[in-house]
Order: C-alpha cells, then sequence, then structure tokens
C-alpha cells in the first residue's frame, strides 16, 4: 500500500515538473506587465532540442545549458519587440511559438525516435525535487514581494509611468523578464523530454505551454499557488486513465479533455465567484509603456 | 549621433505595403539561412518550392479554410478580442454538418434545399461556439485567448468521443468514421478556365470579403467596433456596448470558421473522421493569414492566398529537400515576427540627428 | 512537374498566378501502364506515409520496406513523404503523378477515400492502398496481419504472469487492434486459463506521452504485470525499462510492429516483425512483369500472413525468425504446458515452436480463431459474425471446431470474455 502510493505520488511529481517550471517563469514575465504566449513554443523547442543536443553530446547538463540559452535568445525576440518596439504582444507571442515550432521540427527531425543515451531519473529522486519545487516557490516569493529586485519588477508591471519617473528603465525590466520567463519554458520542456517522456517525436510538449499560461491566472499571480494547480493538474493528467474502464466505462476521448475542461473551470471559478475581489492582475499587464519621444 | 523616435500621427499611405514586403522578403532570407545552417538545405530549392506552391492549383484547397476563418478573425482582432479559438469552431461546424446531413436530413432530400439547411447549422454551430467565450469575456472577463484555447482542445475531445462512439458508421467495417453523407449533399468542384474551382465556397469568400469592406466603411457596427479597439474605455463613455461588441465579433467569427468547417466536410471529407484530421490546424494557420492582412477584408484573400501556397509548398519542399512543414512553420512563423516588429515604423518615426 | 510546361501552361490559361499542372491527368486518355517494360525502362513510385519515418512503428517499418524494394530491383526508382494529412493526401499524390510516378502505394486507413478518388482521376496509374477496402480496377489493397503474431506472444504472456493480470496499451479500438487483442487473449487462456487483459485505449497511434501514462496506469494502479501494446513508439518499453531500473521490478513487455530490443534489453520477451518489403517487391515485380496493370487490380488484395514471410516472431531486427530473447527463452524451456489439440505434455518452448510451425503450413494447419470462443459484441453498431448480425452487447458463441473466416477477422467487432475494456 505505501509502495502503491509512494509510486502515484512520484508519478504526479514527475507529470507536474515540466509545467511547475513553465509557470513561474511566466509568472515573473507578467509580474513586469508582459503577456508571453511564446511559452508554449519555446516549451515545444526546448523539448527537441536539450532532446537532440543530449544525443550529440551524451552530456544532461550540456544539453539543459544550451536550451536554456536558446531560450534567451528566441524569447528576448518577443521581449525586444513588445519591450522596446512596442510591438503588440498576442501577435509576437504567437508569432514566436509558431517559429519555435518550425525549428523545434528542423532540429529534432534527424533525431526522431532514437533512444536517449543518458536519461534525466525524476521518478527515482522525486523527494528532492517536491523539496526543490516548494522552495523555490518561496524563494520566488520572497524575491518579488521582500527584495528591491522585486520591487522594480513589480512596479513595471503595475504602474510604468511611475516607475519610470521614480528612474526605472521599464523596457529594460521587460526585456529581462521576458528572457528569463523564456529561458525557464525551454528548460522545462528539456525536462519533460530528458525526465518525463524520455524521446521525442514531432510536436513533443505541444498544448503544455498554454496550461503555463492559464496556470499563471489560476495560481492568482502568487508564486506561492504554483506548485497547487501544477500537482493537481499533473495529478488529474496522470490519474484519468483509469476511469476509462469498468466500472466507470467513460470515454478516453472525453478523458482526454479533462485537463482543458479543469483548466477552463478553474478559471471560471476565479473570476466568478467571490474569489475574484482576491483576483489582481498586475495593473498594466498588457499594456505597453510608452512615451511620445525618446531619444537613444 | 542622437536616435529620436517620434511617435506619428499620419501614418505615410505606402507604407504598411511597402513594410509587408519588406517583412517577406527578410523572413525569407532568415529562413533560407536557417534551413542552410541546420539542414544544407541550399536556397535555390527553398525558393522553388514556395515559387511552385504559388503557382500549384492545389493551392486554391487550402484557401477556402484559411481565408474563410481569417476574414471572420478581422472583426474580433479589430475590436482587441483575442479568438484563437477558430479550429474549435471550424470544427463544431464540421460536426454540425456532419450531424445534420446524416442524422436529420431525409437521405434523399434535394442538394439545393438540404445544403443550404447544413450551411446555416454550421454557421449556428461556429458561432454559438464562439458565443460561450464571448459570453464568459463579456459577463465575467475571463481572458478570451486562454478561454478559446481550452475550447478548441474540448471540441476535438467531444468530436472524436462521437467519431469513435454513438456515430462511427454503420458501413464503415468498424473503423471511427461516420458514414458517408448522401451524394447530392457534397459540393464538388467544377473545372473553371482549366482549374479545379469550389462552386460555392470561393464565391461565397469573394461576398464576405466585399461585405466586409463595406461593414467597416460605412456601418454604424464597423465604426463601433473599431473605436473599440482603438481605445475601449472612449468607446465605452461614448455609449458603446462592450457586451455588444464583443458577441457580435465572436459570434461572426465563429460563424464564418463553422462555414469552413462545412466545407471540409462537403467538399473534401464527405463524412467525419478523426476530428485533428478535419482540420490541418487551419484554424491557427488563419490568424496569420488575418494578421498578415492587416486586418483589411480585400487584402485577406491575398495573404490567404500566400498561406495557402505555403502550405503547398511544404510538401514539395519535402519531396524535392526532406524537409517537412516545420520549414514552412519557421519561415511563416518568422514573417509574423518581423510583422509585428516592423510596426515598430508604422507607428513612430525614427530620426538620426548629427 | 517541369517548370517550362507549367509556364506555357499558365500563358495558355491566362489566369495569373495559377498554373494547370494538376488538371493534366484528367485529360489523359486511360492508356496501359505497366508491362511491355522491357530492359532499360525504370518504374517510378512514391510512397504517402500518415507518421514520420522515424516514428520506429507502422511507418518507417514500410519505408524499410520501400528500401529494401528500391534495393533489390535495379528499374526501380522510389519516393516518401511522411507526415501527409489525410485532408491534403489528393495534393500529395498528384504533385508525384506530376513528376512522372507510376505506382502510388498510400499507407493508411485514412487515405482510403482519396487514394480511391485519384484511382478515379488517374486512371492510367496504379494505386496500392495498405488497409482498406476500396479497390478499382487500377488500385489494389494490401495488408500484413499480425494476430498470429500477437497469439504466439499470448502464449509468452499468459505463462509469465503471476498476478494474472496483463496490461494493453491500444492507440485505437478498430478491427484491427481488436482482432490482435482478442488473439493475444486466446494464446495467454490457453497456458493461464483465468487471466485478464486489461485494455486501455489512448486514442493517438503515435503519444509516447500518452503510451507511457497509460502504461504506468495499467501496472501501477491495475496491477499488471506483463505488457503488450499497438501503438507507433517505443513509450510502452521505455517504460517497462525504466521501471526495472528504478524499482528492480520486472514488466516482461512485447515489441511492436518494429525491433524494439534496444529499448528495453532486460524486459523485452519478443514481439512483431513486419517485412514490407515482401509484399513491395511482390507487387513491383509484378506490375513491371505486367501481371498487374491498370485494368486488372479489382480483386487484388493481399491478405499476407505468417506463412508468408511478411510477418514474423522477432524484436531484435527484420531478419528475426521466431526469435525469443535468451533470457525468457531459458524459462521457457522450464515451462510445462499441455497442447489443448493432442492433451501432451510439452516444454512452453516446444509448444510456440510447434504452434508456430503450423501457423506456417499454408493450410493453416492450427489458426488461434478456433471455437470455443466467447465474448461480446462491442461496437455501437454491432456486427457480422460467421454471417450472423449481432448488436452491442450481445454475446456471441463460436462453436467448437468453427475457425471464423476472412470476414469475421477483418471487420471484429467484439471482445472475449477474458479482455477488460470500456463498454
Amino acid at each position: 500500500m505505501v509502495n502503491y502510493l509512494i509510486e502515484i505520488i512520484s508519478r504526479i511529481i514527475v507529470a507536474s515538473t515540466p509545467l511547475y517550471i513553465a509557470t513561474l517563469g511566466e509568472l515573473y514575465t507578467e509580474r513586469s506587465g508582459v503577456i508571453n504566449l511564446g511559452v508554449e513554443g519555446l516549451f515545444v523547442l526546448g523539448a527537441s532540442t536539450a532532446f537532440t543536443i543530449t544525443i550529440l553530446t551524451e552530456n544532461l547538463y550540456i544539453a539543459m545549458l544550451a536550451t536554456l540559452i536558446l531560450g534567451f535568445i528566441v524569447g528576448g525576440i518577443h521581449g525586444f519587440i513588445t519591450a522596446y518596439l512596442k510591438g503588440r504582444e498576442i501577435l509576437s507571442g504567437l508569432a514566436v511559438t509558431l517559429f519555435s515550432y518550425g525549428l523545434a521540427s528542423i532540429v529534432g527531425r534527424p533525431y526522431v525516435g532514437l533512444s536517449l543515451p543518458v536519461r534525466l531519473n525524476l521518478t527515482a529522486n522525486y523527494h528532492i525535487i517536491l523539496l526543490l519545487i516548494i522552495l523555490s516557490s518561496i524563494v520566488s516569493w520572497i524575491i518579488l514581494f521582500k527584495l528591491k529586485a522585486g520591487v522594480i519588477i513589480r512596479a513595471s508591471g503595475e504602474d510604468p509611468s511611475s516607475a519610470f519617473v521614480m528612474g526605472i528603465n521599464v523596457d529594460k525590466v521587460r526585456m529581462l523578464t521576458t528572457m528569463i520567463g523564456s529561458g525557464l519554458a525551454t528548460v522545462a520542456g528539456a525536462i519533460y523530454t530528458l525526465g518525463y517522456i524520455q524521446v521525442w517525436t514531432e510536436g513533443a510538449g505541444a498544448g503544455w505551454g498554454w496550461i503555463a499560461i492559464a496556470n499563471v491566472i489560476v495560481s492568482l499571480w502568487n508564486p506561492l499557488l504554483t506548485p497547487v494547480f501544477s500537482l493537481l493538474y499533473g495529478g488529474v493528467n496522470s490519474m484519468v486513465w483509469m476511469l476509462q474502464l469498468p466500472p466507470y466505462n467513460v470515454s478516453p476521448y472525453l478523458l482526454g479533455t479533462t485537463p482543458y475542461l479543469t483548466t477552463l473551470i478553474t478559471l471560471l471559478i476565479i473570476v466568478a465567484t467571490p474569489i475574484r475581489k482576491h483576483v489582481r492582475p498586475p495593473s498594466a499587464l498588457g499594456i505597453k509603456f510608452e512615451r511620445e519621444e525618446r531619444t537613444i | 549621433m542622437k536616435i529620436i523616435i517620434r511617435r506619428r500621427f499620419v501614418e505615410p499611405p505606402y507604407l504598411k505595403f511597402t513594410l509587408t514586403i519588406l517583412a517577406i522578403i527578410i523572413s525569407l532570407i532568415i529562413s533560407m539561412l536557417i534551413i542552410y545552417a541546420t539542414a544544407s538545405i541550399p536556397p535555390t530549392k527553398f525558393l522553388y518550392s514556395i515559387y511552385s506552391g504559388l503557382i500549384d492549383p492545389s493551392t486554391l484547397r487550402y484557401l477556402i479554410p484559411l481565408t474563410l476563418s481569417g476574414l471572420g478573425l478581422i472583426l474580433p482582432y479589430k475590436a482587441g478580442v483575442w479568438n484563437i479559438g477558430s479550429e474549435g469552431q471550424l470544427l463544431a461546424g464540421a460536426i454540425a454538418t456532419t450531424y445534420i446531413a446524416l442524422y436529420i436530413l431525409p437521405k434523399n432530400i434535394v442538394g439545393y434545399i438540404g445544403i443550404p439547411i447544413i450551411l446555416i447549422a454550421s454557421v449556428l454551430a461556429g458561432g454559438g461556439y464562439a458565443l460561450i467565450a464571448g459570453y464568459l469575456k463579456a459577463k465575467f472577463n475571463l481572458n478570451e485567448i486562454l478561454s478559446t484555447l481550452m475550447l478548441n482542445y474540448i471540441m476535438i475531445g467531444l468530436g472524436n468521443y462521437l467519431v469513435y462512439g454513438p456515430w462511427r458508421g454503420e458501413t464503415q467495417y468498424g473503423y471511427p468514421r461516420t458514414d458517408i453523407i448522401p451524394n447530392q449533399l457534397w459540393i464538388n468542384p467544377i473545372q473553371f478556365g482549366g482549374i479545379n474551382v469550389n462552386p460555392v465556397f470561393i464565391p461565397t469568400i469573394i461576398i464576405v470579403a466585399a461585405a466586409m469592406h463595406y461593414l467597416f466603411k460605412n456601418t454604424r457596427i464597423g465604426y463601433e467596433i473599431k473605436v473599440y479597439g482603438l481605445n475601449p474605455d472612449a468607446a465605452l463613455h461614448s455609449g458603446i456596448s462592450k457586451t455588444k461588441i464583443i458577441l457580435v465579433t465572436m459570434f461572426l467569427s465563429g460563424a464564418l470558421a463553422g462555414l469552413a468547417g462545412a466545407a471540409e466536410i462537403l467538399s473534401i471529407h464527405r463524412q467525419l473522421i478523426r476530428v485533428q484530421d478535419v482540420s490541418a490546424g487551419y484554424g491557427y494557420m488563419a490568424i496569420l493569414v488575418t494578421w498578415l492582412s492587416r486586418m483589411d477584408p480585400l487584402a485577406t484573400i491575398l495573404s490567404g492566398y500566400l498561406v495557402s501556397a505555403l502550405i503547398a509548398s511544404g510538401y514539395t519542399l519535402q519531396i524535392i529537400a526532406g524537409l517537412t512543414i516545420g520549414a514552412v512553420n519557421l519561415f511563416v512563423g518568422g514573417l509574423l515576427i518581423l510583422t509585428t516588429a516592423l510596426d515598430f515604423l508604422l507607428k513612430y518615426e525614427v530620426k538620426l540627428k548629427w | 512537374m517541369s517548370s517550362r510546361r507549367d509556364f506555357l501552361k499558365m500563358a495558355a490559361t491566362g489566369v495569373l498566378g495559377l498554373a494547370v499542372g494538376g488538371g493534366v491527368g484528367y485529360y489523359a486518355a486511360p492508356k496501359q501502364v505497366g508491362g511491355g517494360g522491357g530492359v532499360g525502362k525504370k518504374l517510378k513510385a512514391a510512397w504517402i506515409y500518415v507518421g514520420p519515418v522515424g516514428d520506429y512503428g507502422w511507418t518507417h517499418a514500410h519505408d524499410v520496406g520501400r528500401k529494401e524494394a528500391q534495393n533489390t530491383f535495379k528499374w526501380l526508382e522510389t519516393a516518401g513523404i511522411e507526415s501527409v494529412k489525410v485532408g491534403e493526401t489528393e495534393q500529395v499524390i498528384n504533385k508525384y503523378i506530376n513528376q512522372g510516378y507510376d505506382v502510388i502505394f498510400t499507407t493508411s486507413f485514412d487515405f482510403m477515400n482519396q487514394t480511391y478518388d485519384s484511382s478515379v482521376a488517374h486512371p492510367d496509374k496504379i494505386f496500392f492502398h495498405c488497409s482498406g477496402y476500396k479497390r478499382n480496377k487500377n488500385m489494389g489493397t494490401y495488408f500484413a496481419d499480425l494476430y498470429q503474431i500477437y497469439y504466439l506472444n499470448g502464449l509468452m504472456a499468459g505463462a509469465l504472469t503471476k498476478s494474472g493480470k496483463v496490461g494493453y496499451v491500444a492507440a485505437h479500438l478498430i478491427p484491427e487492434v481488436i482482432r490482435h487483442i482478442n488473439a493475444f487473449t486466446i494464446g495467454i487462456t490457453e497456458v493461464n486459463p483465468d487471466s485478464k487483459v486489461y485494455v486501455i485505449e489512448i486514442g493517438e497511434w503515435f503519444a509516447p506521452d500518452l503510451a507511457k501514462e497509460a502504461a504506468a496506469t495499467l501496472v501501477e494502479q491495475l496491477g499488471c504485470d506483463v505488457l503488450a501494446f499497438t501503438e507507433d513508439t517505443p513509450s510502452t518499453i521505455q517504460y517497462a525499462q525504466s521501471y526495472y531500473e528504478d524499482n528492480g521490478v520486472e514488466i516482461p513487455v512485447f515489441s511492436h510492429y518494429s525491433p524494439m530490443y534496444e529499448y528495453g534489453k532486460d524486459v523485452v520477451v519478443s514481439g512483431q516483425i513486419v517485412r514490407w518489403g515482401v509484399i513491395y517487391k511482390d507487387i513491383l515485380a509484378k506490375v513491371y512483369a505486367g501481371l498487374y496493370t491498370n485494368q486488372n487490380l479489382e480483386n487484388v488484395d493481399y491478405w499476407y500472413l505468417l506463412d508468408s514471410g511478411a510477418v514474423d516472431l522477432g524484436a531484435k531486427s527484420y531478419d528475426d525468425r521466431m526469435w525469443i530473447s535468451d533470457k525468457f527463452r531459458q524459462r521457457f524451456e522450464g515451462i510445462d504446458v499441455e497442447d489443448k489439440l493432442t492433451g501432451e505434455r510439452i516444454t512452453l518452448l516446444e509448444l510456440i515452436e510447434r504452434r508456430y510451425n503450423e501457423m506456417q503450413d499454408p493450410n493453416l494447419a492450427f489458426d488461434p480463431f478456433t471455437g470455443p470462443l466467447s465474448g461480446n459484441m462491442w461496437l455501437d453498431t454491432g456486427g457480422d459474425v460467421l454471417g450472423k448480425h449481432y448488436d452491442k452487447g450481445d454475446s456471441i458463441n463460436i462453436p467448437e471446431g468453427v475457425r471464423l473466416g476472412h470476414d469475421d477477422l477483418w471487420g471484429m467487432g467484439w471482445f472475449l470474455n477474458n479482455v477488460v475494456v470500456q463498454k
């Protein structure tokens, strides 16, 4: 019985870890006022590049590092367009996602179906991972709400004009948080292939980025709450399979929608019940910070 | 030296077009370089594929779903409502089409009565599905990007449930597909100047584009949508109803996506199959079509043709160079990134001062 | 497609930006192709694949077959295109026809209607569709079926399960997969009559993440201790191998379609191998020799079983003949079973060899789908068994000694009683 529980708990933790990391990254980005829909594509891109580089170098750390850097670069495009060029961030994010889908497919294609020479063993270390998840969420909360860096990030997301007057370089802050969020999204994708599915195929990891973006809202932009829905989601995703067999007999195709239904319903509960009084997205989220004239 | 960036108040007329062309050229060069660097495919092969897509008659096959959904998306996007759910709305239309054709209409109904009924149903289904997200946004301010995305996945699950479960065809030897809809309800292409042209949906696209052009130029609702999109707060103060704008734009965009779904069933598949196979992501590609046209209804036909040609070239690219649709995604994504980035020059003027 | 011809056509039609390359086939009068080739004439054949060649399952196996044909025949030129979407099949076929290809193979059931339409539009070309039932005078069908192999795998699984629960990860519950699950179950219950087979449907042919979750559910939540699957990635095997490395618990597993032994050296028992090359070489040689033309394919339907050499028992390479992993082979030598046909006591390995040889016999000395068998109709639409119609839920009893025919197997929509599956 104990073994059985441990197996289930470790499975849920392994399934939730990539989602948690991507969510945490996007949370930093949104706290500074930027929505990054590129997270979806970056997750897929991370999944593919980490796989390819692990095959080529047989080294997980080089793969993770390279993936992180790639995330900074590709995500930086979105950061630059939104922060400096004041472009439409919804489109820019979707464009980054599509571009990343394409790049992921080109990068991974020669190695599709190959076996990983080394794998990241998450299952055996699930307790350490759980600890890291909890610690990182507490540390993120301290950074955002107790340290100066957090004040700067939140000021850029709440009231960029005042922040600017106070001497904060809003554009730069937004650029940096977008890069951090993007880097975490690609690393999440890397962990997804190296530690969770352990193979790569075209489109591996698609859909998780969208859930991560929704998860930021569900966590009410609070890092302390991000592990909760991540684990809940991972749990639902792992546990629904049972329900297609007797005595439940639920169609697997309807069960396949539970992750999305869960997300939609959770979002709805948050906006349509008294909980909404406690929901306060960053006031300037998705709003461009523009000045009439600038000189560089 | 100083760079001065100043906001424009008047947009130079030629600039939009120039920037789009510029974006196409730059992204073409970047994609060719990336593909050459990662897969050693010579740029000439990439260019030849795109050229062959542009002159390939099969491009018209993709044009229908892309342009219909793309035209629909102009409405919410002009109002700043981000409907990402064309894919799900298209499937809703396809599912409704199959339902009406197989289970509601008498088997011997004549085409010119049956087809209009089906088209109306698909419009209502697509529009109705979009209204769910529209209502949640209007009433609870629920983020429509996320709700429409989730609804896409939910419609895929629902459609597959039907195909694998209650709608599995009696004549399909147990395979997960519905029975084939009656012959007289098919809309087959006709030969026109040596090309296969869809006699219903190609004219529909032209009519819808013209109607939408008129809507934005000459009608009150078109004006309200534009004003709301530019400045929602100001629009609300001048008495424009937020609920009305959201519901109308969402319904109409969903309706056109639903019509695209009917087109896929009546002209291509003739039965409902695994729903991921009904639409090959056309609902998502439509977002690009809309944006590349910079939300101009008439230009949407052109951008729809361009994106269709790129899809067609994806297969040529594989045949002659061994690359998949990934290369096309890379190019289209890059194109969209550049268009968004170059928008900067539309809104700001950049001057050098010594 | 030559660009010069397109240019001329474009100029001729006067429609800017639209050429008529795709229309060419429509005007060509039907003429006989194939045959009369003689020395020096090349035959061009193109394969349309539904998934990526690297899937290591279905599409990969077809591509291996294509390459085998390519390497065997000097007069043959081949090409393949992967990840073709169902609604775009006709466009892709047209591209190849415009490039002068004579024979088109479409390798997914989902391509059936589009292939048929293409065969009507291009009566001068030859089409072969894998796994479907629509034929035309220039369109034949072919399939290599694995049910006998699944039965042999079942004999092994039945001996290996201790909990009496065997897990099966199924891509889709369609007749082909239902047939495989039933054959597997017949093998299992022959050596272990009270065992159950638990089936989880994942809804995708190609989904390593879903297959992994389904396998984990079968093992960790339902207590299955042997796994088999129908899905196009080695995910289920990788799961079993990691489970063995992490927990030291052995979950024996059977490889599917392509040789997947390398993915799970400690856990793979055996598996199913398909050699599409056998069928492709046969078809292409006959087309080249003029035996198959665009006029006589109406009744050409390959249904290749163990006796043809197109399918085999194995997991290590395409050359496997009745291959079983050494580790498990030794165990099977020590297990005593009864041959239910003769009543003899023999070792399990002997039984497997005996059945393998019986099914190699072209007269089929043995077939797993022989009564007594009992189960229930599963399809919502019901279906026919031995010429009699059954509605969903009706119980089906195949009398002792009665063998199911091709059509019963082909459209199988019912499950045996020992299969635990969604209603």
